[in-house]
């Protein structure tokens, strides 16, 4: 299928080029000072996010842009200062960071030429719009002017990454959020590689690099594939979730020594995980337990003497990656709590009255009693029954990730066999699945105690809230037989090759049979982006009729939300008001009990609001008979305008007092 | 006497040999398909043909007065009535009062239902244009578009235009991730074969075992 050329006179696509420049310059510094070639692009990535969202919290994003440039032109200085007037030998990049620039290139000139838009409802509520918040405002979209609170509970670290390749040069290109979130999956995949470096074993690092490059197609397939593939296209945070607590554990595995340089890939790796979703947290703590568990109990026998020593620098890594952890979650929530005092469960629409710190035992506390609710029996059960039988993956049901795992450390078993070595990989298989157990009870617990019922019970995105752990697993797994590689004899290492390029030619093949080509980031036609372009077009026709200190009220009866969030996302900096959330005229009032209830809006009600709110216009997308019905006696034209498609806008005034709404004729 | 190349070097020597053999084959297979769409229009089968709108049945779609063609839904299809059709390519010419976002033309074997699977969209470099892969008769769907209320006056359906010599290189996203993928796991295979085989012939062979000297116990600690 021919590719479409682009051609853009404009700054804009020369930016994140400068941007990528600096993260390969910080990439290349990492690897002078001494982290692995493999490693390096976890660092640089994980540095840049800490960097931004630091100053963003701060309430200076701007600042970030410039000291990463500072940095990345100081370290240019420091190596060149190194090589000509000290005369060391810089090391030489090895092939992780080939893996990484290349393929980052190749990205970039890709989404340059497809030019791929938002098109799922979480892009439009979250991840699309927050990065567009970050760039029109130049603030972290905690504090940006936008109508829905649901915004500030999440986590930055896409978002801010992100903001980092468009900082420079005005205006915000979706692409290029696509770009950055490649990026961050790119510098996660690389670490795979890091215990082949040692070695230089090219032959087994190629198969693993293009297994990884394929995952992506193997999580995103549980949707219909009648649409584009999400995989390379998609800013939702849950794949790079996963990945990032992969690149965690491949960190730690990649070393067999906690010096100081080993150990800040993998607590920044965690600082990742940590500020990427809401569930990261609970990724990183299985990250770091069985990172420690691994360094105290696998590490090479020692004399008597040094165990103390060793227990010293065990203990010393624990305390780096736990307060990397909790700097982590909990600055970001010290920062929400003075800016927003806003709580997860509050904010996420939920009849949640238990906090997160209390979910574990009240859990605990159901599943011991012999008097379950119903509801838990249900929940709970088909859990246990989906693990099992749901298949909603390329590869079939969750347990295929299990089985692949503990496959992938047989194998490694199987090519080398040192005590050492054995008790890693077992500690690996046992630990790993411990805390898979933990991990899908804690979103089994979000479907009994966060969730409202009504999402509960069809199990919304139950595929993508588990994924994130079979990603990091696997990658744990593969990195673990990589290990075995680099330390095994040569017909052993030629097997573990075959069965890394087997492994590789299946999931190509499966995923061939299942993704049509044109479906896929490489064969994607133009055409499938001209609905979105049609919309941005309306919505900039519409934005010039409108007041740019203005707030806007948006009537769409029937919408189901998603509207909402998109002309909320194509209008800004123009602002939406929430508008009772879009869809019907119903206000959202928590009860003494606790619960939520949905009161209807009266059209006096309505009117107060209108001034209350400080909307100057409102627009209508769909209006139905039963609005028209109820509310048309506020508009001055009682709705004839918008009925003979005259207008679809109306200007908000008072009139002695009454508010009444004027139509906004187009003047053609 | 024999060369003596560092192995890194021999490896990544013949990776870059397997990719130019990769490229090599990709221009000679298309190569190909032009001089089987060559022979196919000299001796007749395929001929350019010009298609009217009695050949198609109309769905959520009305004809008006001036023969234009008004869209009932967001799902307009036509349909052709012989099932089938020898083409290469169709081109569909037509003007719509509204943009039709999205106009894709189908094909199907004899028997099969129309599918995604099966799904051209107009190339990029002639405008109408919709390639369908050489060699078959098909059952034909043309969707004008995805505006209900479209007006839609066809100018044209032609089938089989001959097209130019540049036209048949161009990789399709398929080929694009073969050509990315293949040739460098092909050259891991080979490597890994070749270092199953006994060490004396290890020494013979130039390709090179990366780990030729690792026939000891492994090191786990270095």
């Amino acid at each position: 299928m021919p590719i479409k050329m682009v051609w853009v006179s404009t700054m804009i696509d020369i930016r994140i080029l400068i941007s990528f420049s600096e993260l390969i310059i910080l990439v290349l510094a990492f690897h002078q000072i001494g982290v692995k070639s493999s490693l390096a692009p976890l660092c640089a990535v994980g540095s840049v996010v800490v960097v931004f969202t630091l100053c963003g919290c701060l309430g200076a994003l701007p600042v970030a842009g410039w000291l990463v440039l500072f940095a990345s032109i100081i370290s240019v200085g420091w190596l060149v200062f190194r090589c000509l007037v000290q005369k060391k030998l810089l090391r030489i990049p090895q092939f992780g960071f080939w893996f990484f620039t290349v393929g980052g290139l190749f990205l970039i000139i890709l989404l340059w030429l497809k030019q791929p838009m938002f098109t799922e409802w979480d892009e439009f509520s979250f991840w699309g719009v927050g990065s567009k918040l970050l760039k029109e405002y130049n603030q972290l979209y905690t504090t940006a002017p936008v109508g829905w609170i649901w915004t500030q509970t999440q986590k930055p670290a896409l978002l801010v990454f992100s903001y980092f390749f468009q900082f420079f040069g005005n205006g915000y290109a979706e692409w290029q959020s696509y770009v950055a979130v490649d990026i961050f999956l790119l510098a996660t995949m690389t670490t795979v590689l890091g215990s082949l470096e040692d070695k230089k074993k090219i032959g087994a690092a190629i198969p693993l690099a293009v297994l990884m490059l394929l995952l992506p197609f193997v999580f995103y397939h549980y949707q219909n594939i009648t649409n584009v593939s999400p995989a390379y296209l998609c800013v939702l945070g849950d794949l790079p979730l996963g990945f990032a607590f992969g690149a965690t554990l491949c960190a730690h595995y990649c070393e067999k020594k906690y010096s100081a340089i080993n150990i800040l890939p993998v607590c920044l790796g965690l600082v990742l995980t940590t500020l990427t979703k809401d569930t990261g947290m609970a990724l990183a703590l299985v990250a770091m337990v069985l990172s420690f568990v691994d360094a105290m109990l696998c590490a090479k026998p020692r004399q008597l003497e040094s165990v103390k020593a060793s227990w010293k620098k065990e203990s010393l890594y624990f305390v780096a990656m736990l307060t990397s952890i909790v700097t982590a979650f909990g600055g970001w929530e010290l920062y929400i709590n003075l800016t927003t005092g806003a709580s997860r469960t509050e904010a996420a629409g939920s009849t949640a009255t238990i906090g997160i710190a209390e979910m574990p035992f009240v859990f605990l506390g159901e599943l011991l009693s012999s008097n379950k609710s119903g509801f838990f029996i249900e929940i709970t059960g088909n859990m246990l029954r989906s693990f099992f039988t749901s298949f909603g993956y390329m590869l079939g049901s969750g347990v295929v990730f299990l089985l692949l795992v503990w496959g992938i450390l047989g194998g490694a078993i199987l090519i080398y066999r040192e005590k050492p070595a054995m008790r890693r990989y077992i500690f690996y298989g046992i630990g790993s699945t411990m805390g898979f157990i933990c991990w899908y009870s804690l979103i089994t617990m979000s479907y009994l105690y966060v969730l409202r019922p009504e999402q509960a019970l069809i199990y919304e995105s139950y595929e993508r809230y588990v994924y994130p752990y079979y990603v990091g697993w696997l990658l744990g797994a593969l990195c673990l037989f990589a290990t075995a590689i680099s330390a095994s004899t040569r017909k052993k290492i030629a097997l573990g090759q075959l069965g890394l390029v087997t492994l590789t030619a299946l999931i190509f093949l499966r995923i061939s049979q299942l993704v049509p080509e044109q479906y896929t980031v490489l064969g994607v036609h133009p055409d499938e982006y001209n609905r979105r372009q049609e919309f941005a077009q309306s919505v900039q026709q519409l934005c010039a009729r409108l007041d740019p200190e203005g707030r806007t009220f948006f009537v769409s009866s029937n919408d189901d939300g998603l509207g909402w969030f998109m002309y909320c996302y194509e209008m800004l900096p123009y602002q939406l008001d929430y508008s009772y959330g879009g869809g019907t005229m119903e206000e959202r009032v928590i009860s003494s009990n606790g619960s939520i209830q949905k009161i209807h809006v009266t059209i006096d009600a309505w009117e107060i609001y209108l001034v209350e709110s400080g909307c100057t216009t409102v627009y209508i997308d769909y209006a139905s008979s039963d609005f028209a019905a109820e509310y048309g006696a506020l508009f001055e034209d009682n709705m004839t305008s918008y009925h003979n498609r005259q207008t679809n806008l109306y200007e908000v005034t008072t009139e002695n007092g009454n508010v009444v709404l004027v139509p906004i004729l187009m003047i053609s | 006497m024999q060369k003596h190349l560092r192995r890194n070097n021999s490896f990544f020597l013949r990776v870059v040999v397997l990719y130019l053999c990769a490229l090599l084959a990709f221009l000679l297979v298309h190569f190909a398909y032009f001089v089987q769409n060559r022979l196919a229009y000299a001796s007749g089968i395929l001929t350019q043909q010009k298609l009217s709108l009695d050949d198609f049945i109309l769905i959520d779609m009305e004809m008006t007065e001036d023969g234009s063609l008004v869209c009932l839904s967001t799902d307009p299809q036509l349909i052709a009535k012989d099932s089938s059709i020898v083409a290469e390519n169709l081109n569909f010419q037509a003007e719509y009062t509204l943009p039709p976002l999205l106009v894709n033309v189908f094909w199907a074997d004899v028997g099969e239902v129309h599918s995604v699977r099966n799904m051209a969209y107009e190339t990029d470099s002639a405008e109408g244009l919709f390639l369908l892969p050489p060699g078959g008769a098909y059952s034909l769907r043309i969707d004008p578009g995805i505006q209900a209320e479209n007006i839609v006056t066809i100018n044209s359906i032609t089938i089989n235009t001959k097209r130019d010599f540049g036209f048949f290189f161009i990789p399709s996203g398929g080929e694009l991730a073969l050509l990315l993928f293949l040739p460098s796991l092909l050259a891991s295979c080979i490597e890994a074969v070749m270092c199953l085989l006994p060490k004396r012939l290890l020494d013979k062979n130039t390709f090179g075992c990366l780990d030729a000297d690792k026939d000891g116990v492994g090191q786990y600690h270095d």
